[in-house]
């Protein structure tokens, strides 16, 4: 079997794979162009969500205030999810996926729990004035909406899947 | 979380680092109070080495604040970068606490 790429007609499969796997290795080399991480849904487990987009930014010259702003939005989301998609019985899971590709850096979270779109909550209208006027609440999901360029949600089977996005001024 | 503490002119500045959100925000707002509770001057929370702070760090500054003015004495915010400074003005925060661009400016507005 080892010598039968050289001396015999390559299977169909076997060129394939290595095409697929040697620009893989060559894409690594310049930049990840994606990383996914999927984490327990507990408040510990978000600072491997941070590091990841951290590392994942720095490959790619994403500018830290950029970066800044995608752990900010993704603080958010993830929050959301530990606290509410899940019942305390259940051990959920939450994957992050981050990619970049023309000048976008993605954010796609997808989580099991129940269905739940963040972007049809009211947004509520009581976040103003002094200090004994304030109430805590409602302010994540605004910051979300501000400082991403786009975000959607989509039900598919099972999973929600909330996709955040920025757009980086071209170079 | 690393907050530097520093006494100034009477005044007490924290420097925070790093970022404030869901994981450290509780953390954040402990030892905020602790510090301020250990005295009985104005305050000021120097923000030039924050990245960002999330929602769950502006729900501690919202108890740090009210801690503050339950015993009568002057918060002041400073050293926000552009961007940090951007999601303040999001949350209207410049309604809630006096916001300074130095930490001068700030130390003088808290005595």
């Amino acid at each position: 079997m080892l010598q039968c790429g050289r001396t015999s007609p390559a299977t169909d499969f076997e060129p394939h794979f290595l095409l697929r796997s040697g620009l893989a290795l060559k894409k690594h080399a310049r930049a990840m162009r994606r990383s996914h991480l999927q984490i327990a849904a507990t408040q510990r487990e978000l600072r491997s969500v941070v590091a990841m987009v951290d590392a994942f930014c720095e490959a790619n010259h994403v500018p830290m205030r950029l970066s800044n702003r995608m752990n900010l939005a993704l603080d958010e989301v993830l929050s959301n999810i530990v606290n509410y998609a899940y019942s305390a019985s259940e051990a959920g899971t939450i994957d992050v996926e981050l990619t970049f590709s023309d000048n976008k850096l993605t954010a796609f979270v997808e989580d099991r729990g129940k269905p739940f779109d963040p972007l049809q909550v009211p947004q509520n209208d009581n976040q103003k004035g002094q200090l004994k006027d304030r109430q805590p609440g409602g302010l994540g999901l605004l910051f979300v909406k501000r400082l991403m360029d786009s975000v959607s949600y989509a039900r598919s089977g099972d999973r929600n899947r909330l996709t955040l996005t920025i757009h980086l001024p071209s170079t | 979380m690393d907050i530097r503490e520093v006494d100034q002119d009477g005044v007490l500045i924290l420097e925070p680092s790093g970022n404030i959100d869901s994981t450290n925000a509780k953390q954040f707002a402990t030892r905020i109070i602790e510090a301020i509770q250990a005295r009985q001057c104005g305050v000021v929370i120097d923000f030039q080495k924050i990245r960002y702070v999330s929602s769950a760090g502006f729900r501690s500054l919202l108890i740090i604040g009210k801690s503050m003015e339950d015993s009568n004495r002057k918060l002041i915010l400073c050293g926000m970068g552009a961007e940090v400074r951007r999601v303040f003005d999001f949350a209207r925060f410049d309604e809630v606490f006096v916001i300074c661009s130095s930490r001068e400016d700030g130390t003088a507005q808290a005595k």
